[in-house]
This record gives structure tokens, sequence and C-alpha cells, in this order.
């Protein structure tokens, strides 16, 4: 996607993801700052990250796609230290394989990083009342992978509006979204899974306090 | 730690082979440009990477990635598991 985004967007997304990936930073030192055991928790986090990430799923309707792997790291640390592991895997597939790209790194950390988990924090905290820990994960990575294509599609509509007005963008957004929507909503699923099955592990080796997830210690 | 690199080589291996079995399959990131160039066909691509790995390349430094992933999960949570994760750092 390099070079796709037009400039004026690339700077906006830049300038509004900023705050968040130094916030992020922030939070994320000093959970690794923490203990040992919360510094190999983040490690296990974004290793996740690393791994889902770097995976390229055929999906339904002949096309593949990528998930987010981010879903875990919502759960276990918030959007604050998502926003900034996600800034190093973006950052890793855009140098070394021209993957998302320098351009459209501010956007793609604005979806991936910020709103994206953001959501999926909303929703794990609305639902983890009511499910267990597992159900509550797999609703926070499934929703996480979602919404960050789904903002991935509104900032395409943006910078590419079907006219003038909001009905314009909310046109194209659309179109945008359509594009992927089939490939993502099973790999969404598959997130959730791979999340939940993590965290169920985690809680089998002792490692984790049910009541502190979510928040960055 | 040859248990967390066996974990990632295997990783890796099949990252490999979903990215490459998946070759002829368009990434939804390419539909993506492709909708951009349908609506507007004078847009001028304004910045283009300065180097791009060949296909197979980019299968294998996601596979990297993956491996590199893999392995320190792996690492991390073996910590976790023996309680080694109390310890100091090594």
């Amino acid at each position: 996607m390099e070079g796709f985004l037009p400039p004026v967007w690339a700077v906006v997304w830049t300038v509004l993801a900023f705050p968040f990936v130094a916030y992020g930073a922030r939070r994320t030192l000093s959970a690794v700052r923490t203990d040992a055991r919360t510094k190999a928790l983040v490690a296990v986090a974004a290793a996740f990250v690393f791994v889902l990430s770097a995976l390229k799923l055929p999906s339904v309707a002949g096309s593949s796609s990528h998930p987010t792997g981010t879903g875990l790291m919502v759960v276990l640390f918030g959007p604050a230290v998502t926003a900034f592991v996600s800034v190093i895997v973006l950052l890793y597939q855009a140098v070394l394989l021209a993957h998302g790209g320098l351009t459209t790194l501010g956007a793609n950390v604005f979806s991936m990083g910020i709103v994206g988990p953001f959501v999926g924090w909303v929703a794990y905290r609305a639902v983890r009342p009511r499910l267990s820990l597992e159900r509550a994960t797999f609703v926070a990575a499934a929703v996480t992978d979602w919404t960050t294509y789904l903002v991935t599609s509104v900032q395409l509509g943006m910078a590419f509006p079907a006219g003038g007005d909001p009905a314009g963008v909310l046109a194209a957004a659309l179109d945008f979204a359509a594009v992927f929507t089939v490939t993502q909503l099973p790999i969404g699923v598959l997130e959730g899974l791979l999340a939940a099955a993590m965290v169920g592990y985690l809680c089998r080796l002792d490692t984790l306090d049910g009541t502190r997830l979510g928040v960055a210690s | 730690m040859r248990r967390h690199l066996l974990l990632g080589v295997i990783v890796a291996l099949a990252v490999f082979l979903l990215a490459t079995a998946g070759g002829n399959l368009a990434g939804t990131d390419g539909q993506a440009v492709a909708e951009i160039e349908d609506r507007t066909p004078a847009y001028d691509r304004w910045a283009a990477p300065v180097w791009a790995p060949a296909p197979t390349g980019e299968a294998l430094l996601f596979a990297l990635q993956g491996g590199v992933g893999a392995v320190l999960l792996g690492h991390y949570l073996d910590r976790l598991r023996t309680g080694d994760g109390d310890a100091p750092d090594a």
C-alpha cells in the first residue's frame, strides 16, 4: 500500500497516532519494569502478535489476509501497550517486507494499534462480567480484528470518497469494507479461538490473576 | 532452548508453506489497491518501497517473523512455567 494513501492523510493519521504510541511506550516500559513475571507476560503477548501477524491465511472467496494477533495483548495489558507493540510489528513489515508501508504506518497504527484494540478492550470489559475469561478473550480478539479492518475501510473511504459529502465517504467506506469483510470474518473467529486458547493456557500455568486483566500494570 | 528452536523452525515452515501455497490468492491489501485504482484512475502513487522482496523472499521473511516470534513465545512461556519469571533476568 506504500504511496497509496494521499500525503495529507498520511500526515493526519501519523499525528493522531503519535500521542497514543508515546503513552503506550511509557506504559510498556513501566509494565516491563514491574517484575520479571509481568515482563515475561509482555514478551509472550508481543511474540503472539509477531507470530499471528506473520500468517498469511487463505480465506473464503479465494483471497488471503493477515490476523492482527493483538487480542491477547488487549486482554492482558489493555490498548495502550498494544499501540506500542503494533508499531514495532508494522515497522518490521514495512521496512523488511515492503508490506503495509512507511507512508501508511500512521494509518495502520491507528487502525491495528489504537482503535481496533480499544474497541476490543471495551467489548472485553462489557462481556467479562457475564462470560468466562476464555470466552471474553474470544470476543475481545474477534472484535479487535474486525474493528481493525473496519477502521481501515473508513480511512480508505475518507481518502477516496465517492463524493464530497459524508454520504460519499460512507459509500466508499462500505465499498472498501466489502473487500475485507468476507476474508476477515473467519480470520477474526480464528484469532478469537487462538487468543482464548493462549489465555486458557496461561491460566493453567497459574500466572494470571484474573482480576487484574485488561489494564497495564 | 533446542525445543524452542525446533518450535521456531516448525512455525517458520508452516508460515512459509501457507504464504507460498496461498500465493495465487489475492491478498485483501492488493484488492484494496485495485479498488483505489478503480475509483481514481488518475491517482498517482506518490511513494514506493525502496526495496521489495520477491514473492519467495517475502514468504521467507514472513517465516522469519513467525519463527522468531515462536522462539520468543516458547522461551518466555517456559520462564512463566518454571517460575523463573520471578528470578532476575539472566
